[in-house]
């Protein structure tokens, strides 16, 4: 999933500090499990916003409204009659349905309600770590199903660098190092002997060093 | 012009070589470089140049490489994989050599965040040991990394970094095996204080066929207080014992124990089949340097 965590509130009210009414908007889909900006957290900053507001003598008035995913068009445009409402709109979805609102409705502006963090998991509850850095060339056949470039604080692909001890990444000892759990898990599987082999220069066209990446399927154009 | 490496020729007859690391300045002035040279002058085989080290801005190590060679101090400049990504470390190959310098030492690179410039973006786009293969490819091949012709190869000695103190530990042998196979004609090692893991590094490294005969050049760094060796400890990388701690506390001058330690583990590592030298990281150490190698 892609994971997101609440902006800090005061930078919002200053966002939205010129508009007398606003819409708040939530995405039902990643956002929504790992609790940064569904139904439930657009609810919660909509109230934040009113009662600072309110606190400074002033009122603000807020619309909330959540569809099941802000990246796409046809869910957007159920924001349609509430926008119309309101002088501005927040978007508590990743950066990828923040924009796709902010397309939809170019007369308004649109303000983040989250910093997107990863793509990743839960690890336990409360826990979100990142997995993918969407490289565009997967090589987790080789790694032993570890990521070594969402993972490797130095996106290694030949071997650890010379910081990583006991496990633990050079960076943060809170940190596993994933070359330890590479080799850990290609010993387990018996396949040791990949990791002698020198991985050549990496192509890094295919991630967002080639410019921002559009797939393109004719299969499934209409 | 083709850069003449006095190491290589050194470490063919059979000579163990002692190589300083020195201190680089943090200022537009070669003048600190210069008083740290002449302390050392003539008194080691050549000048180790690190490459903005502890991820800290230094002065371009290829400034301070060309201003000691031209002093006449032969330099092994590192060149890291944190700040420069293909097109600029085979730039940076070609300039090296062009300039006369002629041993480069390969390294990873201290992790940005762990210097004074954390918001610092990485680079990271080639890993050490495709740095040394790019190297070796644009030395005996002729080729830069894309398949086109270098028009003039730069004459380089190639060395990579290694350490017997990171882990895991059983694969770090076999790893330096695959730097040697990308093409490092020697390697450098992170500072020695536990000479029983050392130990067993090195018959991990006897078993590797491709390290027969690979030099290895240990590093060294003298102990002047405990808060250093302490502060020696908890940096990455770095296995400093308790035991040393001890002595040092116990010694009422730890500066002198120090030396008495960085000695032991001198003549330790001189005896050790495969090590070809030592390298002293005697940044802000310098005068000490003379004692050491006595």
């Amino acid at each position: 999933m892609i994971t997101a965590v609440r902006k800090p509130l005061n930078e919002i009210i200053e966002m939205v500090a010129p508009c007398e009414k606003i819409l708040v908007t939530g995405c039902g889909t990643c956002v929504t499990i790992d609790y940064s900006g569904g139904a439930k957290e657009a609810a919660i900053l909509a109230s934040q916003l009113r009662i600072a507001r309110r606190l400074g003598g002033k009122k603000l008035e807020t619309l909330e409204q959540t569809v099941e995913r802000q990246c796409e068009w046809e869910f957007v445009k159920e924001f349609t009659d509430h926008a119309a409402e309101c002088q501005a709109i927040i978007s508590m979805a990743c950066g990828a349905g923040i924009q796709t609102v902010a397309a939809a409705f170019p007369d308004k502006p649109v303000f983040p309600g989250v910093n997107t963090r990863f793509i990743g998991m839960p690890q336990k509850q409360g826990v979100w770590e990142e997995r993918c850095i969407c490289c565009g060339n997967c090589v987790l056949h080789l790694t032993g199903g570890l990521c070594p470039f969402a993972r490797c604080a130095k996106t290694l692909l030949n071997g650890p660098c010379e910081g990583s001890q006991d496990g633990k990444c050079e960076v943060n000892r809170e940190l596993d190092c994933v070359w330890q759990q590479i080799y850990d898990s290609l010993k387990e599987r018996g396949r040791l002997a990949d990791l002698q082999k020198i991985f050549p220069l990496r192509d890094w066209s295919t991630g967002e060093d080639g410019g921002y990446r559009i797939t393109v399927r004719e299969d499934m154009m209409l | 012009m083709n850069a003449n490496s006095g190491l290589k020729k050194l470490l063919a007859k059979e000579e163990f070589v002692v190589i300083a690391g020195i201190g680089i300045p943090r200022g537009a002035d070669f003048k600190p470089l210069e008083e740290r040279y002449k302390l050392l002058e003539k008194k080691v085989n050549a000048f180790y140049i690190p490459d903005n080290p502890g991820a800290n801005v230094h002065l371009l190590g290829l400034a301070a490489a060309v201003h000691l060679e031209k002093l006449g101090g032969e330099t092994v400049l590192e060149l890291n994989c944190r700040d420069r990504n293909r097109i600029a470390i085979q730039s940076s190959i070609l300039g090296a050599a062009a300039l006369g310098i002629p041993n480069l030492l390969f390294s990873t690179g201290d992790h940005q965040t762990l210097g004074n410039f954390r918001g610092a973006k990485r680079v990271y786009d080639v890993d050490l040991t495709q740095a040394i293969q790019v190297a070796r490819g644009m030395r005996d091949e002729k080729k830069f990394s894309n398949g086109e012709e270098v028009a003039q190869p730069p004459s380089i000695f190639i060395g990579a970094e290694a350490n017997p103190f990171a882990d895991p530990f059983e694969f770090r042998a076999a790893l330096m095996a695959k730097k040697v196979e990308a093409g490092a004609d020697f390697v450098q090692i992170r500072a020695v204080f536990d000479l029983e893991r050392f130990g067993k590094w090195i018959k991990l490294v006897r078993q590797q066929e491709p390290l027969q005969k690979i030099p290895i050049l240990a590093g060294i760094i003298p102990l002047v207080s405990v808060e250093q060796a302490k502060s020696l400890q908890e940096a990455p990388g770095m296995i400093v014992p308790d035991s040393i701690i001890q002595r040092l506390e116990a010694s009422g001058k730890p500066e002198d124990e120090g030396i008495k330690i960085a000695k032991e583990i001198i003549a330790q590592v001189k005896k050790t089949e495969g090590v070809r030298g030592i390298v002293l990281h005697a940044s802000g150490m310098e005068s000490l340097v003379p004692d050491l190698i006595k």
